[in-house]
């Protein structure tokens, strides 16, 4: 490619760093990765939103709303940014962690004193998770105070209210993962309620109908046991790791290509 | 349906229109049952948890009162079996240690004669009847029979016995016995008598 | 633009949807604030990770719950209904209630006036009832996590004191879990209060708009009915009454010392 086609923005004084720039890129391989060019017109910063695989995600154009920082708040942003560093953080964390009765607490007291940073991925991992929860909640909200759930947009509300709860369903599934107090014991409860769900749950109105024992209801489907053990754990472990993440991610593959087809709402 | 197939069940309603019907039939039947064992497949067919059945040994290992109308209650064995148990000055009987709530273990605070949850707060009394509280049961008992030698064999069956294992009909949802489920639980399987 | 036989019109409502709208390209402006929001929240994220440790407890142990046990911050909420109604209600009913409420809120707000903007006087309903669910969820967060203590009972926040107890509430139903002794109220009484709550409940705005018709409050509801239709109307209200009974619930526990309004043999409300 011919050197006008790099050219300097604003035609503005050429100095070391744009040395550097044509000294990287002015050449075929460089090119065959970014192929749009230095997007200094009008036609090359769309073509590059375009023609880049991780930019592609986001418009071409937005409205000068939605530069600005009151509207949005950045929160379904951020919202998917934490969602990132917790798919990171986890993985790193599963290198070390086993999801055994005896052993997975004596993991999380090894990840504090004798991994080399595991006390921080782990923190990380933790902080991230709470954050993840309130900034959901907080992008509903904004959503909803804007009415930017309104037609043509009423399908992606109701997505962005199923990983609401998926958001709460891996929290809650991390939960136990520590086997500590805390967790043991949030998640008996959490399960029990379940044992509540009328028909289907042992302790619910009208099982005794349908004969549903301790053994054979929906509690005992979700533990794969009558109790908070071994099998609880690994069920957990594989809805936190594999199973919810999955889910999570094709809804929000579908999120954000909702929000790309119907563009950002904007100001009436 | 598309129309190509409405046309052609129009044409041949016989032998096209049979196969199409058996056909998204069994399609559907085979969806449905792959369904199902997917969730059948939840529900383990083999439990490694531990024994419900238990010797708790002879009933003179068990305190009684200083005061009559007290009990004391033992909680040797909350550890591994989750029950506690209670010997009135007339006998002995066992109770699960599993708040009817939501699970969580209660407390017993032997100054006040009562057990508390720390989940929700619910007290119990001595006898397991829900004094206060959201609990909407009583704590559920487990049989005792008594060994060749004397001993206490402690059955908690799966979560104790459920009220309805005490084969009344349910006649109303309290969380206090009835006079008929108080007369039951003052005798074997659910009561030792035991003096001295 | 619009295909209306596709159903891919997009609102004529939004003003980034006219032609002549000012846009801009996204590179460089609107990536450099996901760009800057990322680093933020990076520096933000190592910062939390590296001041404060994320909790850990003891080991689990099957027969010791500690006390109080308290759930993480976002289902604080639920563990905290769970005192008023029995889990049926509190852990299935009522989470359920939510999520479909919520889901449906697209579908009975159906008008497309205040889109993508924040706005308060085309919409006040909308706003006010939302608001409330959102105040009351966040509430019983707070209550939960900073007013409860061991046995789940009534505590200031950070000092130890319990509040005050049996002082608390008139005389026979103190705050205190462990001393209040609970009533259930009479079935016969029960049911038809029940049932008279809910069946009031779902006609009241409709009595409202015709006592009030006159002045401009009926005036504002009779018109806001008459939009929403007979289904609308029904879903919004069934969602805003059982809103209404929660609170209901809770006042009737802590002020009166009532356990359950009805009781059958299957279950209890």
């Amino acid at each position: 490619m011919a050197d006008n086609e790099h050219g300097h923005p604003n035609g503005a004084k050429k100095g070391l760093l744009w040395s550097l720039y044509q000294l990287i890129s002015n050449n075929f391989i460089f090119q065959s990765v970014f192929r749009t060019g230095y997007p200094d017109t009008m036609l090359k910063r769309m073509a590059v939103m375009r023609s880049s695989f991780m930019m592609h995600i986001l418009p071409t154009k937005v409205g000068i709303h939605g530069l600005k920082l009151y509207y949005t708040w950045c929160m379904g942003g951020i919202t998917f940014f934490l969602f990132l560093a917790l798919t990171l953080t986890g993985v790193i964390l599963m290198f070390y962690y086993v999801p055994e009765e005896h052993r997975a607490y004596q993991d999380m007291k090894d990840l504090y004193f004798m991994v080399p940073y595991g006390r921080i991925l782990r923190n990380m991992h933790r902080w991230a998770a709470h954050g993840m929860v309130f900034t959901v909640i907080v992008h509903m909200i904004r959503v909803f105070y804007t009415g930017s759930y309104k037609a043509p947009r009423q399908l992606n509300w109701v997505v962005g209210v199923l990983l609401l709860k998926i958001t709460l369903l891996l929290s809650f599934t991390g939960y136990l993962l520590p086997w500590d107090q805390l967790g043991f014991w949030a998640v008996t409860v959490g399960t029990n309620m379940a044992s509540a769900t009328p028909l289907i749950g042992y302790e619910g109105p009208f099982s005794d109908l349908l004969g549903i024992q301790v053994n054979n209801d929906i509690r005992f489907a979700l533990l794969g046991g009558t109790r908070v053990g071994a099998n609880a754990l690994i069920r957990a472990y594989v809805w936190h790791c594999v199973a919810l993440p999955l889910l999570a991610s094709g809804m929000m593959i579908f999120h954000f290509w909702r929000i790309r087809k119907d563009g950002f709402s904007g100001p009436l | 349906m598309d129309d190509y197939t409405l046309e052609a069940s129009k044409e041949a309603p016989s032998r096209r229109r049979f196969l199409v019907i058996t056909g998204w039939t069994s399609f559907g039947a085979f969806l449905a049952g792959t369904g199902a064992a997917f969730a059948r497949f939840f529900y383990p067919g083999v439990l490694y948890e531990p024994q419900t059945t238990f010797n708790a040994g002879k009933p003179d290992d068990f305190v009684a009162p200083a005061h009559e109308g007290e009990v004391v209650v033992d909680e040797r064995f909350k550890k591994n079996q989750r029950v506690w148990i209670v010997r009135g000055s007339d006998g002995i009987y066992v109770m699960v240690a599993v708040c009817t709530h939501l699970g969580c273990t209660p407390n017993w605070f032997p100054g006040e004669q009562r057990f508390k949850c720390p989940c929700h707060g619910t007290n119990y009394n001595t006898q397991g009847e829900v004094i206060s509280g959201p609990a909407p049961l009583p704590f559920y008992r487990a049989k005792i029979k008594t060994a060749p030698d004397g001993s206490m064999i402690v059955t908690t069956g799966l979560l104790g016995i459920k009220r309805a294992a005490l084969q009344y009909v349910k006649k109303e949802m309290i969380p206090t016995f009835t006079k008929e489920e108080q007369a039951d639980l003052s005798q074997p399987p659910f009561f030792l008598p035991h003096t001295a | 633009m619009a295909d209306k036989e596709l159903n891919t019109a997009k609102s004529g409502y939004m003003l980034m949807n006219k032609p002549d709208y000012p846009r801009t390209p996204s590179w460089p402006y609107f990536i450099w604030i996901v760009f800057l929001t990322m680093l933020f929240m990076t520096i933000v994220l190592w910062c939390i990770a590296y001041l404060g440790d994320a909790p850990l407890e003891e080991e689990a142990a099957w027969a010791k719950t500690p006390n109080p046990a308290k759930a993480p911050w976002y289902f604080i909420g639920l563990q905290e209904l769970l005192v008023y109604f029995d889990p049926w209600i509190a852990g299935v009913l009522l989470p359920g209630q939510i999520v479909v409420g919520l889901a449906l809120i697209p579908y009975v707000d159906i008008s497309p006036t205040a889109q993508g903007r924040y706005g308060w006087t085309d919409r006040k309903f909308a706003v006010t009832i939302f608001s409330f669910g959102i105040f009351l969820w966040f509430f019983l967060i707070i209550i939960g996590q900073w007013f409860r203590g061991p046995s789940w009972e009534f505590y200031w926040p950070i000092i130890d004191y319990d509040i005050g107890g049996a002082t608390w509430t008139r005389e026979g139903i103190p705050l205190k879990a462990s001393e209040a002794t609970l009533a259930n109220v009479p079935n016969w009484i029960g049911w038809p209060a029940l049932i008279g709550f809910f069946g009031f409940g779902m006609i009241a705005p409709l009595v409202f708009a015709k006592v009030a018709g006159a002045s401009k409050l009926g005036k504002a509801a009779a018109e806001y009915i008459g939009k929403l239709g007979p289904i609308r109307y029904v879903l919004v209200q069934i969602h805003v009454v059982l809103m209404a009974s929660v609170v209901a619930k809770m006042l009737l526990r802590l002020g009166l010392g009532y356990k359950y309004v009805v009781t059958t043999p299957w279950f209890n409300v």
